[in-house]
């Protein structure tokens, strides 16, 4: 298995690009930290496990937060916050923003009934679009209380409209293939054309964009944690961190909120990085 | 009784020397109280000597720039914020009496005398001379003449009675205080002269001199000024009142942008002279920019900065960091409408549970001293005696299985996410319960949020932070903290014990002496048995100031008093 | 054509009118339907029962959803977005004095991104390769990735705190430095207008970190398109037509920007909304004053009224960036068929 994947498009591909060599090495890493993380940190992640504000030493690499929990496992634990929250929510707004994106793309040029639905689902996407993202994930947690489902639910709902946009325009182009003309004469429904035989011709570009959609979702959700309208104390994840080391940093006390913040662009980074040029390589045309 | 006269005379002339009044103090308490059936206080000077300012430094005319964390919602007690008794305690400056100040043994700062027997410890304010009937019930209070508003109006007694009237209709705070001293209606006050009033109680009131030391819930109103801003639809101002002063306080706001600025200049009319001429504040809402202000110098004083950020600035040799004891009381709150914390067993497991040292090192860094009775330490009568509860996970299980919960329970702790020291006092109190089998979940929640449910008492648990009892009385603390809960609506607890509540009703309307002194110290033992708060650690009041300011002033609003305030 | 635009145009112009209803209604519902019921915190600690339940009919909190609905619109249409009870000012007026400010800072912003942005990531299009393409291309992809809230911190740590560089971050204008006379609100460009120099210089130094975090996290998505679309259109066929036409290369470039427009226009319109929405952050760090700002404390302090009206205004002004960015593109792009 291992050495057809050598053979492949995609390793020949990847070679010439340490970016997304770096990009696949540190999605792989955040994926594994997920499923370990609380299990190899060094120290436990919710209690102190020594003196407030230690700088970084040999027992304690990356020093303590301001309640004295060892941040280097507290950073070994959040991608198992930040990714199953991104995650979740991404796959969530992939399944009804593909979806419907389906629905919209396949029924646009058809009978009337069929446009109408399509047009309408546009629309509601038009409206959803235009609410400011932060503030409305922030009005709906904020208010709510902060909690990791209340995050997951706001973030899916945002995300929705991209997925649908981004499917119906591939669904537009795919639906005037002949092979679809050739399904519905076989005598598949409209609907049974759109999902099995339309959709899997235009996941493409939906699935390209998860991998940005999750470094995006993990941002948002830091800038949540930031104001208090992410996740509760003391759970372990990076916006948090940010925020309650912030104020050490400005009195001296530096690694609090510069390592997390640190770990932070380097995974939504990555994420980019991957889905970028996972996005190239899908896209024939785009190849250089 | 002319010897108790003379000796409070005494006592008030600022040149006795101080080993003379120590003795007089002692002698008086000695004499109990029990002896002071009617008295008759007469002060020279409602100011008094200690922390005074300099004539000099009165001629001045400071600028002192602040950075605050937020705008008052309002100038006006239709809203209850630390920065709306903040600018009313600045531009009202309190009510008709004050607790006089002492030194509090730090150079520089000045504490209040909230730890005398009795009514010793408040002087007037307004008044020069007041007296009290010997059953509590009627008081006259003579204000002294000459005292002006910032727009040039007298105050008078109609002044007085107009802020009553209006409190009343109000329906907010200060109403709440009538009916804590047992003031049914502004009627009950009676016009005698233009300078003097009587208030008639319907029940004897031991704390009405405590109470009237307030200065949290605006006025005494320039009525005047404030009829010229009413309206037909709206006779008491309200709306011009909400943004706008009409105080006699050392202080007038002139600018208030909500959010961004405001600007406070001095009333020319107030003695003493205020050294600080101008206070410009700016909103900043982010701890660690307000912090960094500081730091650099570039403000004078920063609002609210935890005490992680004071131990960092402290360092800092162009900072002062003030500090004072006061009268705060941060707790874990057990709410006793669920069957578990309604079991004394455990909570008092609960307590022992609890890593006060932790919290005391690791949040408060070591600042402060931890609380042993719901009387704060500063006030009189303060007793620790009562108070067990040491961190002890051994007696905690052992408690918990008695209580019937051999394998522990599940917790859900719930505090104000805004205030920091309590989300990290939070995370503490979690580690060290899920060690001895209580499985708590933290739960914080936004600021409206958190207050709307634990006084609807929906919270099983919380961390607050939010009670300093004013009024330096043990009944009184008891009384609007953990009294008689269908009627106590700040008793977010619903702590419901028949002698205890039967005790702080009582002691609300009886004179003061040794029977209530008695059952003072009963009360206090009934809330560390009982343990409906298990109490946390008062940090002090602390605040930080760029160097070379001084003359601070505590006073139990834990408010900074900016009329001291002189560049040494 | 023009006749094809002007349909265009004024379908779209209609359907803004009842796409900003169903905004009304989804804010108003989704907020309203949230715990959290400001009466008690408003009303104080002391309040009793009553005094609650008369600081709950004020705010109109005791009505049926529905009814608090129409009642909202009908105010929404008379100009009354109701009041704050942070502030205890009308919303509106609260609005009217931070919209500026949060203008000052995305206009800014944008207008820098573009400035820099386009012409870099046509240069670097242009270019044949060497470190500058690194260097931006490197940029361009991490500082995307940066929470901006944390560059500005970092800002103030590095520039205000450690440099002394930069003036306090308190604000639009430093202490002492009064506010110019209104003409727009915007404190900086107000200056300008009333000659103003003294505030216009300590506006300006209060802009210059915030708007450098803004650029900073928010033009690689303009640097990326103006690139990538500049790469693309190089390679196109109409311009490798053009070379072998021979055509000189500065027509292949006008040629190659006026067809790179559209996309570049469009990631514009993105940029915007992004920041209308995301310079929330910043303004909190930077003590803006803004409309971002302000939503922040009303979610905190359970502020509905302020909120719902946030909310509202900024898809009030997405929408006409988008309304905006479409038109143009579908000026500039002839294929574009509605």
């Amino acid at each position: 298995m291992f050495l057809r994947f050598l053979d492949s498009d995609l390793w020949r591909f990847a070679r010439l690009r340490p970016g997304m060599q770096f990009g696949f090495v540190v999605v792989i890493i955040n994926l594994l930290l997920a499923v370990l993380g609380p299990a190899i940190a060094p120290y436990p992640v919710e209690a102190p496990a020594g003196a407030s504000l230690l700088p970084p030493s040999r027992s304690h690499w990356f020093g303590t937060d301001v309640s004295g929990i060892d941040i280097l496992s507290r950073m070994i634990a959040a991608p198992r916050i930040d990714l199953t929250i991104a995650l979740v929510s991404t796959t969530i707004a992939f399944v009804a923003g593909v979806g419907l994106g389906v629905i919209s793309g396949y029924f646009a040029q058809g009978e009337k009934p069929g446009r109408i639905v399509s047009a309408g689902i546009m629309r509601i996407a038009d409206i959803v679009q235009a609410f400011p993202m932060f503030v409305f994930a922030l009005a709906l947690v904020g208010l709510s209380g902060p909690s990791t489902t209340n995050v997951i639910i706001a973030l899916a709902f945002l995300n929705i409209p991209f997925f649908l946009r981004i499917t119906r325009g591939t669904v537009l182009q795919v639906r005037s293939r002949t092979f679809v003309e050739a399904a519905i004469c076989a005598g598949n429904s409209e609907l049974r054309a759109a999902f099995a035989h339309v959709m899997p011709n235009a996941l493409a570009p939906a699935l390209v964009h998860f991998s940005t959609t999750i470094g995006f979702s993990i941002l948002l959700t830091a800038g949540l944690s930031f104001v208090g309208a992410g996740v509760p104390p003391p759970t372990p994840e990076l916006g948090l961190m940010i925020q309650v080391g912030a104020q050490n940093m400005i009195t001296g006390h530096w690694w609090t909120a510069l390592f997390p913040g640190l770990m932070l662009a380097v995974s939504v980074l990555a994420f980019s990085l991957f889905g970028d040029h996972l996005r190239v390589f899908l896209d024939p045309t785009n190849r250089r | 009784m002319k010897d108790i006269m003379k000796d409070c005379a005494l006592l008030a002339d600022r040149d006795v020397d101080p080993t003379r009044r120590e003795f007089l103090l002692q002698a008086l308490a000695a004499a109990g109280t029990a002896g002071l059936a009617s008295f008759v206080f007469s002060v020279n000077d409602a100011f008094a000597a200690d922390g005074s300012v300099p004539a000099d430094k009165s001629e001045a005319g400071y600028t002192l720039t602040a950075a605050y964390a937020a705008s008052p919602p309002a100038v006006d007690e239709i809203a209850f914020t630390m920065e709306v008794e903040n600018m009313l305690a600045l531009t009202y400056g309190g009510d008709l009496m004050q607790y006089r100040p002492q030194p509090s043994g730090t150079e520089g700062i000045y504490a209040s005398a909230m730890n005398a027997p009795g009514n010793e410890g408040v002087t007037g304010r307004w008044v020069d001379k007041w007296e009290g009937s010997e059953d509590f019930k009627t008081w006259t209070f003579h204000i002294r003449p000459g005292i002006k508003s910032w727009a040039g109006n007298e105050m008078t007694a109609d002044d007085i009675v107009w802020t009553w009237q209006r409190g009343f209709e109000m329906k907010a705070i200060r109403s709440f205080f009538a009916s804590a001293m047992f003031l049914a209606s502004p009627e009950d006050i009676e016009i005698v002269d233009k300078y003097t009033l009587r208030f008639h109680l319907s029940k004897p009131s031991p704390v009405v001199l405590k109470l009237m030391a307030m200065s949290y819930f605006g006025g005494p109103f320039d009525s005047k000024l404030a009829k010229e801003h009413a309206t037909a639809s709206d006779p008491w101002a309200k709306d011009w009142l909400k943004s706008n002063d009409a105080g006699f306080g050392p202080y007038h706001i002139t600018k208030n942008i909500p959010g961004q600025e405001m600007m406070l200049v001095r009333n020319e009319n107030y003695l003493p002279k205020p050294p600080i001429s101008r206070i410009l504040i700016r909103i900043v809402p982010d701890p660690a920019t307000r912090t960094a202000l500081l730091e650099r110098g570039a403000v004078d004083y920063a609002m609210r900065l935890p005490e992680r950020s004071l131990q960092a600035l402290a360092k800092n040799e162009g900072v002062t960091i003030v500090r004072s004891k006061a009268n705060f009381i941060p707790y874990i709150g057990p709410v006793q409408t669920n069957e578990i914390m309604a079991k004394t067993k455990v909570r008092q497991a609960m307590a022992y549970a609890t890593p006060f040292e932790e919290i005391h090192e690791k949040v408060y860094f070591g600042q402060g001293s931890l609380i042993k009775s719901i009387t704060p330490a500063i006030f009189p009568n303060y007793t620790d005696q009562y108070w067990p509860y040491k961190h002890d996970a051994d007696s905690a299980k052992a408690l918990l299985a008695e209580a019937g919960y051999p394998n522990g329970f599940d917790l859900k702790l719930s505090f104000d996410n805004s205030i920091a020291e309590m989300a990290e006092t939070a995370v503490l109190v979690k580690a060290a319960y899920d060690a001895v089998g209580i499985r708590t979940t933290l739960d914080p929640l936004p600021a409206a949020v958190y207050s709307e449910r634990k006084l609807r008492r929906q919270l099983m648990c919380q961390v607050d932070n939010f009670q300093w009892p004013w009024i330096a009385d043990t009944g009184y603390t008891g009384w609007v903290y953990l009294g008689p809960p269908d009627t106590t609506v700040n008793n977010s607890v619903y702590f419901n014990n028949p002698e205890f509540n039967q005790l702080v009703t009582k002691m609300m309307e009886m004179p003061l002496g040794d029977d209530r002194t008695k059952m003072d110290l009963r009360v206090q033992e009934i809330a560390a048995t009982e343990v409906p708060w298990i109490f946390l650690v008062e940090p002090g009041w602390r605040e930080a100031f760029k160097k070379g300011w001084t003359n601070f002033h505590w006073y139990p609003d834990n408010n900074v008093h900016f009329e001291w305030l002189y560049k040494a | 054509m023009h006749n094809r635009f002007l349909l265009f145009a004024t379908k779209r112009l209609l359907f803004t009118i009842p796409q900003l209803f169903a905004v009304s209604v989804i804010v108003f519902f989704l907020i309203r339907l949230l715990p959290g019921d400001p009466s008690y915190m408003l009303a104080g600690p002391y309040a009793s029962p009553d005094r609650i339940v008369e600081v709950r009919g004020q705010l109109g909190l005791d009505q049926p959803l529905v009814t608090q609905y129409f009642n909202y619109l009908a105010r929404i249409f008379a100009g009354d977005f109701g009041t704050s009870w942070r502030t205890s000012q009308p919303v509106l007026a609260d609005i009217q004095l931070r919209l500026p400010a949060t203008l000052e800072l995305v206009v800014l912003a944008v207008l820098l991104s573009i400035g820099i942005g386009i012409p870099l990531g046509v240069a670097v299009a242009v270019s044949e390769g060497g470190v500058l393409k690194r260097i931006v291309f490197l940029y361009g992809m991490l500082a995307g990735s940066l929470p901006d809230f944390w560059i500005g911190l970092l800002m103030i740590l590095i520039f205000f705190y450690f440099l002394g560089w930069a003036p306090p971050p308190v604000g639009q204008l430093d202490f002492a430095v009064s506010t110019p006379d209104h003409v727009t609100g915007a404190y900086a460009l107000d200056a300008l207008l009333t000659g103003n120099w003294e505030t216009l210089r300590s506006a300006l130094a209060q802009l210059v970190l915030p708007v450098a975090t803004l650029v900073l996290v928010y033009m690689p998505l303009v640097l990326k398109t103006a690139r990538s679309t500049m790469e693309e259109m190089l390679e196109s066929h109409f311009i490798l037509q053009a070379r072998a036409s021979g055509l000189s290369r500065r027509m292949q470039l006008r040629y190659a920007l006026r067809n790179a427009l559209p996309p570049i226009i469009t990631v514009i319109g993105i940029e915007f909304w992004f920041l209308l929405g995301g310079a929330v952050l910043v303004e909190t760090i930077f003590a803006w004053g803004g409309l971002g700002q302000y939503a922040v404390e009303s979610v905190i302090n359970s502020d509905y009224a302020p909120l719902q009206a946030v909310v509202l205004v900024t898809a009030f002004f997405t929408t006409l960036v988008f309304l905006v960015v479409d038109l143009l593109y579908h000026l500039l792009d002839p294929r574009i068929r509605v």
